[in-house]
């Protein structure tokens, strides 16, 4: 009777796109799992997303974090939860569209939407002189010493991947979070760096140049310069999205009425999320979601198989 | 741990020849059972860049192996030290009692956490039976005083036997404390902080 | 040097204010509470400063959170403890004759002679002075220590050299901390292969975790810290509360009061004496994993040897209370210097501050903190600065804000404790194990934790039961992700050579000191049956 109920409420709903009518309620509280450790962009954000939702919806959200590998222990919990949209999880596109380790598969989630994203960029202190990629492969090659700072595998093993294409030498510096590559920059312990947005003061300040971009597009700050993918360096890019997602065939209402009440908060320009994710994330929240999350996901997935291929 | 010795010598220390042989065994299952079957990469790996570097097993295969080596180098010390008729009294050892007392020990605590976990979704659950709740425990978690009935119930029922079996009485005093302590337990974790779950809520 | 006042200024300035400029007193309140609370703990007899302190900190995590801002009050609190600990466990010593702690047996032996002779009060005054300033002077050695060691071994050690001074720390300790030093390195070793559970570096997966996914990230180090060291501790004393059911503390204290004064000529008489003391305790406590105990021995020793008066030690005289406080106290501090110029913690207490600053904002301990990074401004960004190196100073004058608490009202919240002694063990210890049991499931959101905290209890009793050292075990585990990174890093950098370890001369140095130490450690246990 209750779920006769539903259907017919639902195909109202349809009917008249009008959410208001019988908006999907949770039956009892949200838990909320964030793919990354306390204290970082991923759990700022995610805090603050909670509370504004519960704010917005009058459900009661409890955030947690499920720190480990990227994003893929909390994935790997996630999938077996139940799909009542009662369990949702935040992460990044990597954690599901890069080929790593078997047990995490892009067909056992819903994806709801993307919250934000980077601008995956290459750069330079202003005062090296350099202003292309060109001119850093040039000074490498009359032997200056270059050290590339990073923060994780992936954009590592990006750093040795132009550097191969260029055939130039490189030494890596680790750091932690995605200032720290920034920061080693400006402090000199490095001559090239890793940003992933946090660059964005710094580069309008003019203290940094962005020497290319590793974003499937060109970068808001640098609509010149081309990206690694128009060099040919690369098939897709380094850059990473945040994208909340759900267990497989999750309550398709739930995960419409959670999209929708995230984008309503990402759309509001005063709230703290979407402050928050336009000062790190620069230009600022990115919407796509549903079917169109996952095509995207899937065509990354492809191209980051074959650029396994390419350098195996 | 398993910490078993099998007497012989009647100078042999069993334990301290015990506790080689424990870690050797655990060393050896861990080599060629448990990292075989449990550590994706090997000893090397070729990386996503394509040079080789050492792999997830790297590292716990040498510390394994490590303490095989170890291992076998306590069980001759133990058995040198027999024979030089040394060290009779020489470290500590685990005796029946010890046992049982941890025995009965995890079971009270094993006793306390069944109903920690169990009692608010079995009342749940006896309640939607009975036609007055409908849901599951998961919707639930959030709502007074469901989720607080494991808890309360798994708390109090550990903390007061450990404290009635180590007084051997009943006393006024421990009960209060106890009820105290669940008092500002709730206060502080749930009350207080909203997003940290008292037990079980975390777990549905 | 400008640069170095700069980066100690803003440490200051990081305590007293907020990042706005408003004066911020929580740091401060947080030392005081947590000074207060140290006492009270460190008085009550089976409790010590790393049980308080791994008690607090799931508390003050879920309170403060985990962003850098929490950093400091919770890091402020912790410092209070281990101080408030060191000064507090003279309480029990002096007034009924029951240390709390191995070191405090020492303070008995002129305490509580003194507390029969009616001065009980004045040992306490001479305890509290004598500890305060042992606690000082170890501090300020730290402050100068750590940065300079620090610097050192940032230039000189790479890699492989960082790896095998892990290894050597761990023998060192191993072959200090307990009866048996073969057993010590053995169980390090075991701690290391258990922390490798969870999460890779290659990022394929995780490993060793039997499918349970919720350890995909590793078994979570509060639960298993706490169990190893809290539960097993907690095993050990109910068993020994069920075998003797509860029996009753008999209070000595005399109510007939002597002389109680301690006037400023007896401070001064005693200085020399603390100052030996301290000195000893400071050499002590910069090695890692030498306790309180012998600190407190040798400086009771050597304030024995020295007077004289030998034969009146033991009597109640406030230099044999004077000697050993001040020589246990000393080691606090300079137990900080492997930590804060290395990463290698050296005692429990440096564990909780790992602890600490490993679960809570960015910081992180280590060799790299002390990088005097140019300071530069940029607008709507921030400033470029070593931030680490700034809270690195603010923990320094955090350590400086609980001594001079301390030294203010310390001492008097410290004589109204002898009520503390009386709470019971039977009661404490299951609920103890009820908020610790509470604590975890909320920081591990989930019964993984409970699990994970229990097995580590059984391992934590089992070790204390066959009288093996839990020390290396825990350093061993705390360190073993990181001794992972530099000996793959150190294997890629060497091109995949086997033996990369032996290529260095100094890696070599330390192996060859860690094997050394093991054998000649091994040897000297047997030397009594032999001779």
């Amino acid at each position: 009777m209750k779920r006769l109920t539903m259907l017919a409420c639902a195909a109202v709903v349809a009917l008249t796109s009008s959410p208001a009518f019988a908006e999907w309620e949770p039956k009892g509280p949200i838990n909320f799992w964030i793919g990354f450790g306390g204290g970082g962009g991923t759990d700022t954000q995610a805090r603050a997303l909670a509370e504004e939702l519960e704010a917005l919806k009058g459900w009661r959200i409890i955030p947690e974090n499920k720190a480990g590998s990227g994003g893929r222990v909390m994935a790997a919990q996630l999938k077996d939860a139940p799909k009542d949209g009662q369990t949702i999880g935040l992460a990044i596109n990597s954690t599901f569209d890069f080929p790593a380790g078997k047990n995490i598969n892009i067909d056992d989630f819903t994806f709801l939407t993307m919250t934000a994203g980077s601008q995956m960029a290459i750069l330079a202190r202003a005062d090296s002189g350099w202003k292309t990629l060109d001119d850093m492969v040039q000074a490498a090659k009359s032997g200056t010493n270059i050290v590339w700072a990073n923060w994780g595998d992936q954009v590592q093993a990006g750093a040795e991947l132009v550097a191969r294409h260029y055939g130039i030498e490189v030494n890596h510096l680790r750091g932690k979070g995605g200032r720290s590559a920034v920061n080693a920059l400006v402090a000199k312990d490095a001559n090239i760096g890793w940003g992933g947005g946090v660059q964005r003061p710094l580069v309008a300040a003019g203290e940094l140049v962005i020497l290319s971009a590793a974003e499937p597009s060109r970068l808001v700050q640098a609509p010149d310069t081309p990206t690694l993918i128009e060099r040919g360096v690369m098939k897709t890019g380094l850059g990473f999205q945040f994208v909340l997602v759900g267990p497989k065939d999750m309550d398709p209402e739930a995960a419409k009425a959670i999209t929708e009440a995230v984008h309503m908060v990402l759309n509001n320009k005063d709230s703290k999320t979407a402050k928050f994710v336009t000062k790190q994330y620069p230009p600022g929240p990115l919407f796509t979601s549903g079917d169109a999350l996952l095509e995207q996901l899937r065509a990354n997935y492809i191209a980051n198989q074959e650029m396994i291929k390419l350098v195996k | 741990m398993h910490l078993e010795g099998k007497e012989k010598g009647g100078a042999l220390n069993q334990w301290d020849i015990g506790f080689g042989a424990a870690l050797l065994i655990f060393a050896l299952w861990a080599l060629f059972f448990w990292f075989p079957a449990d550590i994706p990469t090997g000893f090397f790996f070729v990386n996503s860049v394509g040079q080789e570097e050492p792999g997830d097993a790297f590292f716990p295969i040498i510390l394994a192996s490590l303490l095989a080596g170890l291992s076998v180098i306590q069980m001759i010390q133990s058995w040198r030290d027999r024979r030089s008729n040394a060290e009779k009294d020489d470290g500590g050892s685990i005796n029946f009692p010890n046992l049982k007392f941890l025995g009965i020990f995890l079971t009270v605590v094993g006793v306390g956490l069944s109903l920690m976990y169990w009692l608010g979704p079995l009342t749940v659950a006896f309640l939607n039976a009975a036609g007055l709740l409908e849901g599951t425990y998961r919707n639930f978690s959030d709502t007074v005083p469901y989720k607080y009935l494991g808890y309360v119930a798994g708390g109090a029922v550990m903390t007061l036997a450990l404290i009635i079996w180590a007084e051997g009485r009943v006393r006024p005093v421990a009960v209060m404390t106890v009820i105290a302590v669940l008092v500002v337990a709730i206060l502080l974790f749930d009350v207080a902080l909203r997003n940290v779950l008292l037990p079980p809520n975390a777990d549905f | 040097m400008e640069l170095v006042f700069e980066y100690i200024l803003r440490g200051v300035m990081e305590v007293f204010f907020t990042a706005d400029g408003v004066f911020d007193w929580l740091p401060i309140a947080m030392v005081f509470g947590g000074l207060m609370t140290g006492i009270a703990i460190g008085a009550t007899p089976g409790l010590n400063g790393p049980f308080a302190m791994a008690l607090s900190l799931p508390i003050l995590i879920w309170v403060f959170g985990v962003n850098d801002e929490a950093l400091l009050p919770i890091l402020g609190f912790l410092i209070g403890i281990m101080k408030g600990a060191t000064v507090g466990g003279a309480v029990p010593a002096v007034l009924f004759n029951t240390p709390g702690t191995p070191d405090a047996y020492l303070t008995t032996l002129d305490g509580h002679p003194m507390t029969k002779k009616g001065q009980g009060p004045k040992a306490l005054k001479v305890a509290h002075f004598s500890s305060v300033c042992g606690d000082t002077v170890s501090d300020l050695v730290l402050f100068v220590a750590a940065p300079v060691l620090a610097v050192m071994i940032e230039n000189i050690l790479d890699l492989p050299e960082k790896g095998a001074l892990i290894i050597l720390s761990l023998s060192f300790m191993a072959a200090v901390a307990g009866s048996s030093p073969m057993k010590g390195f053995i169980v390090g070793v075991l701690g290391m292969l258990l922390a490798l559970v969870g999460s890779t570096l290659s990022g394929n997966g995780p490993r060793m975790t039997f499918g349970i996914v919720e350890l995909g990230n590793g078994l979570p180090l509060t639960a298993a810290i706490l169990g190893v060291l809290i539960i097993g501790e907690i095993f050990i004393g109910l068993e020994e509360e069920v075998r003797k059911k509860g029996q009753k503390l008999r209070s000595t204290l005399d109510t007939v009061l002597g002389d109680n004064t301690f006037g400023w000529s007896e401070r001064r008489r005693l200085l020399p004496r603390i100052g030996v003391s301290a000195l000893i305790g400071t050499s002590i406590g910069a090695l890692p994993g030498i306790g309180t105990t012998l600190a407190a021995t040798l400086g009771y020793d050597v304030a024995k040897r020295f007077s004289k008066t030998p034969e009146k030690f033991g009597t109640g005289i406030p230099e044999g209370v004077a000697a050993t406080e001040a020589a246990n106290s000393a080691v606090s501090g300079a137990n900080l210097i492997p930590v804060m110029s290395l990463g290698i913690p050296g005692n429990f207490a440096a564990v909780f501050i790992i602890l600490a600053v490993e679960s809570v904002g960015e910081f992180t301990l280590g060799p790299h903190v002390f990088k005097f990074t140019e300071i530069k401004f940029i607008e709507d960004y921030g400033t470029i600065i070593n931030h680490d190196l700034v809270i690195a100073f603010a923990m320094f004058t955090l350590m400086m804000l609980a001594n001079i608490m301390n030294w203010t009202v310390g001492g008097a919240f410290l004589r109204s404790l002898g009520v503390l002694v009386k709470v019971p063990k039977s009661i404490m210890l299951p609920v103890v194990l009820l908020i610790t049991l509470t604590a975890v499931y909320a920081q591990d959101g989930g019964f993984i934790g409970i699990w994970v905290l229990l097995i580590f209890g059984l391992i934590g009793y089992a070790l204390k039961r066959l009288d093996i050292s839990i020390l290396p075990f825990v350093i061993g585990f705390l360190l073993s992700p990181r001794l992972e990174e530099y000996i793959r890093g150190g294997y890629s950098a060497s091109g995949g050579d086997g033996l990369f370890l032996l290529k260095s001369p100094l890696a070599v140095v330390f192996i060859a000191a860690s094997i050394l130490i093991l054998v000649l450690a091994n040897r000297k246990r047997k030397v009594p049956d032999e001779v």
